[in-house]
């Protein structure tokens, strides 16, 4: 009997870790446009670092914070360490960057004027980030979601480190295109390299579509 | 008392800006000079954009700006009609939707409402549903004036409101916008740099030249 589960945890981690990145990566790139040429530097370096890292040393960073020695560990008393949150957690660090830098880049393209208009008219910095800034920026808003969400699913590394392989609940497709390898289950490791890739492949595709149509 | 006045000294990398000057209630003021000499800088720093060095702004004695006092509103409360030399429209939202965005009213409907209004004045209410990108730049103009309008501003700033219209455009607008800017009641500032235009839209010139005003008549 083949089993499934490793698509639907990779989703789960996709899925999640995804909609809060989207969150947080347009919170940060909003944040760090503002504080541009002061300490902008020091934000981009600490939230791009995941995407230059291996994920391994991303991984090691995500024990010592939320392992059960680790600060957020011994605070609560518990751990998500080995749990189906770890494969969130690890996936939304590790593509973080990814979103953060294209919603950022996007941000930036926004006419200044238009963000002046909208103050003169009486607009929040709330209501200006929602209502102008992210609208005119979505097409890159989305490649860069798009991008995160592709590299969610096929996140390894760090998964490793924090959630391990324990089928059905964080063995994820990666891990068991791994496992099944080093096993010489070939059948089983060219099905989910195989399912991957065309799924990576369509969350791509049709990010091209949704940013030409937007553009 | 009903007016605008302005003092402000202001520096920007090498260039010096001293202007001070008074707009009486009902007044447009055509403020003169040639590209580069702080026409449009003497607008962002009454709008809030720009922070002068020292000096003070005022709107029927409410301080927008005062060094000696330490105020300094930000931009959204300052109540400032700005028409952009781009006039800076957003282009995903439709131009009902533009002109609604100033009017400070809970209820959508009333919003609506009184942003087709503005848009009938004008003569754009035809056009409500479309986006800034479908129209012309003279029908541009009128939109981003349209929303100026119904954010209920006490004074007018208009930034070189021709320079992105052909003949035939500023020949169009021109009755209609010489009306509304006489009619508006507040005090009005008219940045151009074209003295037959200045003469034909304002009540009283300034010339800007080097940074520095020099009062006129």
């Amino acid at each position: 009997m083949f089993d499934v589960s490793p698509l639907w945890v990779s989703i789960r981690a996709a899925v999640f870790s995804t909609a809060i990145e989207f969150v947080a990566g347009l919170f940060c790139a909003h944040k760090a446009l503002r504080l541009e040429g002061r300490h902008a530097w020091v934000l981009d370096t600490v939230l791009t670092l995941p995407m230059v890292m291996p994920p391994t040393v991303t991984g090691f960073f995500l024990l010592v914070i939320f392992g059960r020695n680790g600060f957020i560990g011994r605070f609560t008393g518990t751990t998500i360490i080995f749990t189906w949150q770890a494969t969130v957690l690890a996936a939304a660090v590790v593509s973080f960057p990814l979103l953060y830098r294209s919603a950022k880049g996007a941000m930036k393209q926004v006419d200044q004027d238009h963000i002046w208009a909208a103050r003169t008219l009486g607009f929040s910095e709330t209501k200006i980030l929602w209502r102008i800034i992210v609208p005119e920026a979505w097409p890159g808003i989305v490649a860069g979601t798009a991008l995160a969400f592709a590299r969610s699913l096929g996140e390894f590394g760090a998964t490793m480190m924090v959630a391990g392989n324990i089928p059905g609940r964080t063995q994820t497709i990666p891990m068991a295109i791994y496992f099944a390898t080093v096993g010489g289950d070939m059948r089983t490791a060219w099905i989910w390299v195989v399912v991957i890739t065309v799924v990576s492949a369509c969350s791509l595709a049709l990010m091209a579509k949704f940013s030409k149509e937007d553009a | 008392m009903s007016s605008l006045d302005v003092l402000f000294k202001e520096t920007v990398g090498t260039f010096h800006l001293d202007v001070s000057f008074h707009v009486e209630r009902g007044e447009v003021v055509g403020l003169l000079g040639r590209s580069g000499n702080g026409k449009s800088l003497t607008l962002r720093t009454i709008a809030g954009i720009q922070r002068p060095t020292e000096g003070s702004i005022s709107i029927d004695g409410r301080y927008l700006f005062d060094s000696s006092r330490k105020i300094d509103l930000p931009v959204r409360e300052r109540n400032v009609g700005y028409l952009f030399q781009s006039y800076a429209l957003f282009p995903r939202m439709t131009v009902i939707q533009n002109v609604m965005c100033g009017i400070r009213e809970k209820d959508r409907g009333k919003r609506r409402e009184k942003g087709m209004d503005m848009l009938s004045l004008l003569q754009m209410e035809g056009y409500a549903s479309r986006f800034p990108g479908q129209l012309s730049g003279g029908q541009q103009q009128r939109v981003a004036l349209a929303r100026m309008l119904a954010s209920g501003p006490d004074i007018l700033m208009l930034d070189e409101p021709f320079s992105a219209l052909d003949q035939e455009s500023k020949a169009e607008i021109d009755e209609k916008l010489i009306g509304l800017l006489h009619s508006f009641g507040g005090p009005v500032v008219f940045v151009s740099h074209d003295p037959d235009e200045v003469a034909r839209y304002c009540t009283r010139t300034l010339s800007i030249a080097d940074g520095y005003l020099h009062q006129g008549t």
